[in-house]
């Protein structure tokens, strides 16, 4: 009897493996047997797979069935391969020639009545695809503009079993539509603000607030912002992304497919361009900001916020197992988790806005306010931002309320998000031109070698760094910092290198808020 | 006689005719022993067969063929070795064996499977 093969991807992660799948149609007792390490989805997929086919007037084979999923080693989770099984049986069948099903890969759940039904990590599973060298890709039709987006993959929309079934019977590659075109227009539409209606010109009164967060946006820096309820922290904040460069092509597809993963892609607009913002609640658990869970392994806000911005409102009152969870992702830019499926690794490189109160009442610090909060409590409030956590924000600011004149004074300075986003781009590409041939893209990435070596600044200029280190305000860790700000500072100004007020600044930036 | 078990006989007399034809000697119909009943008991050169004989009216309900689990063929199995032990004859090896007719436009369809142990 004839055994029929087709193709599959199971998702570790956001990446794909190519499993095969082999279905014998054979003598025996009838039953229908699945084998290869699947987990209880996949061996409910015999029930699917089968009221799927009799539902769709097909026969089930009347015969010992078996489905294997190579390679075996591999862990399966999920709905993803029941199109595939579906495939594997009907061509094992006779019922479709097992010559056109060998070549594609199939994703897709099926419901009970053969309907195949949109599933998650489309992207990365049509990526791996492509990746294996496939040219043909047959997922579920509301999936489709997403699968779209992988260069060089004609891709097959399929509604239902029965239509998929005659599609391939007839080799009629026109009959469905086939989605290459989409890709394109995808790339090329002109990029929606991600959040419509925010824009840096509606925060008045906080230059410093909004000078930061331009330095944040140019050189990659992390933000931490100290001040009362009401400075504005969110609303700087939240208005980041509003700033930053939209993404590349590489990265747009890098961050499409985590959030693939995650199951949050719009099916019309799947292309994600503009820098994620992601703003986790304060009771957020380690596994929700890291990623994790049994099963299936999900992306953490850390990496849907990958080229983008994580925001940590009232960033003390976060457990913190989270906040020193957050240390190795914002080292190497990618977080590595262990689980009995396997060890995973999601890439979370992004730009960490942390905003605090002062104290618990908020009003610590503030001119003509009594904060009731006794020393103890204020301290350690602020305590629970441990100093590893901190030592990696570059910039630290400290908002205050501004009065009636200051307010009044800055509606004439405040500079629409468009005018600044300008400037960050290209305080960007002269930071990108500087670093060419290195592995870094911006100044936060640079490491402290090649900051004290290649771009090693004049003596004239490091005098107040050395006046800190020899009085002990800032250790040898801080220079480093300190030193990356000021060449973003300088970038932003559009001079060669840092001179003597664009380090002071940068100082003021790291060391400000701890006075 | 109901009409499950005038389906029944009809199927079992259908199968006796095709392993007949088959080349095969039937030695027993409808053995039966405290543990079960054997439908055919049947000679293939050496080999001791013991057929299953299932008819269906249709296919509404499932098809006859899976209607024989791997629990019943192996109970047919331990069957054969009680009806070996009341006689003397010696076979070299044993098989199970499925027959299985659907009813369909008057007639039936017949499949066999042989050797399902």
């Amino acid at each position: 009897m004839p055994v029929a093969r087709t193709r599959c991807v199971a998702l570790l992660g956001v990446t794909g493996h190519t499993v095969e799948i082999e279905a014998d149609v054979g003598r025996g007792v009838v039953g229908t047997h699945l084998i290869g390490l699947l987990d209880m989805a996949i061996s409910e997929s015999r029930d699917r797979v089968r009221s799927a086919l009799l539902n769709s007037r097909f026969d089930w084979p009347d015969a010992r069935v078996t489905v294997s999923l190579f390679p075996a080693s591999l862990p399966k989770r999920g709905s993803i391969f029941d199109v595939a099984i579906a495939m594997a049986i009907l061509a094992a069948a006779g019922l479709v020639p097992p010559s056109r099903v060998a070549e594609p890969f199939f994703l897709g759940e099926l419901g009970l009545d053969g309907k195949i039904r949109p599933i998650r990590g489309v992207l990365p599973a049509a990526l791996a695809a492509a990746q294996a060298g496939a040219r043909l890709i047959v997922v579920p039709s509301l999936n489709a503009s997403e699968a779209a987006l992988v260069p060089g993959l004609t891709v097959v929309p399929a509604t239902s079993l029965r239509e998929l079934v005659d599609w391939l019977r007839e080799g009629d590659l026109d009959r469905l539509p086939c989605v290459d075109e989409l890709a394109e227009a995808a790339f090329d539409a002109p990029a929606p603000l991600s959040s419509p209606g925010l824009d840096l010109m509606e925060v008045v009164g906080q230059p410093l607030g909004r000078w930061a967060l331009e330095i944040c946006a140019a050189g990659g820096h992390n933000l931490w912002l100290l001040g009362s309820p009401g400075t504005g922290k969110t609303m700087l904040a939240e208005r980041l992304p509003t700033i930053l460069p939209v993404l590349d092509r590489d990265q747009a597809l890098e961050v499409t497919a985590i959030h693939s993963i995650a199951g949050n892609l719009t099916g019309s607009h799947p292309l994600l361009y503009r820098p994620p913002f992601v703003a986790p609640h304060h009771t957020a658990t380690v596994a929700s900001v890291i990623g994790g869970g049994t099963g299936l392994i999900r992306p953490g806000a850390v990496s849907l916020a990958h080229q983008g911005v994580l925001f940590m409102d009232e960033a003390p009152e976060f457990a913190s197992g989270v906040l020193d969870s957050l240390r190795q992702p914002l080292e190497s830019g990618r977080v590595t988790l262990s689980r009995a499926a396997g060890t995973v690794t999601f890439p979370a490189r992004f730009t960490l806005v942390l905003a605090a109160n002062p104290c618990p009442c908020g009003l610590g610090g503030e001119a003509g306010r009594f904060c009731g909060c006794s020393p103890n409590n204020r301290r350690r409030y602020l305590a629970r931002l441990s100093g590893p956590l901190l030592d990696r924000v570059d910039v630290k600011i400290r908002l205050a309320r501004p009065s009636r004149a200051e307010l009044m004074a800055d509606r004439a300075h405040v500079e629409p998000s468009s005018t600044v986003s300008e400037r960050v781009i290209q305080a960007r590409e002269r930071a990108a031109k500087r670093l060419a041939g290195t592995p870094w893209r911006n100044n936060a990435e640079v490491s402290s070698a090649v900051l004290h070596r290649e771009l090693r600044l004049p003596s004239t200029a490091l005098t107040p760094l050395t006046r800190a280190l020899d009085v002990g305000t800032l250790s040898a860790r801080g220079l480093d910092r300190v030193l990356r700000v000021a060449w973003t500072i300088s970038d932003l100004s559009a001079r060669d290198r840092p001179g003597v007020d664009d380090v002071n600044a940068a100082l003021t930036m790291w060391t400000g808020q701890e006075s | 006689m109901a009409a499950k078990d005038e389906l029944g006989k009809t199927g079992e007399r259908l199968a006796v005719d095709f392993l007949r034809a088959a080349g095969m000697e039937v030695l027993s119909r409808n053995w039966r022993c405290g543990a079960g009943e054997i439908d055919i008991v049947a000679r293939d050169g050496r080999v001791l067969v013991v057929v299953e004989v299932k008819t269906r009216s249709g296919r509404s309900h499932g098809t006859a063929l899976e209607s024989v689990t791997q629990e019943k063929v192996l109970r047919l199995r331990s069957l054969a070795g009680r009806w070996l032990a009341a006689q003397g004859e010696w076979f070299d090896s044993i098989r199970v064996d499925v027959i299985a007719l659907e009813r369909f436009a008057g007639d039936f369809s017949i499949r066999h499977e042989r050797g399902l142990v």
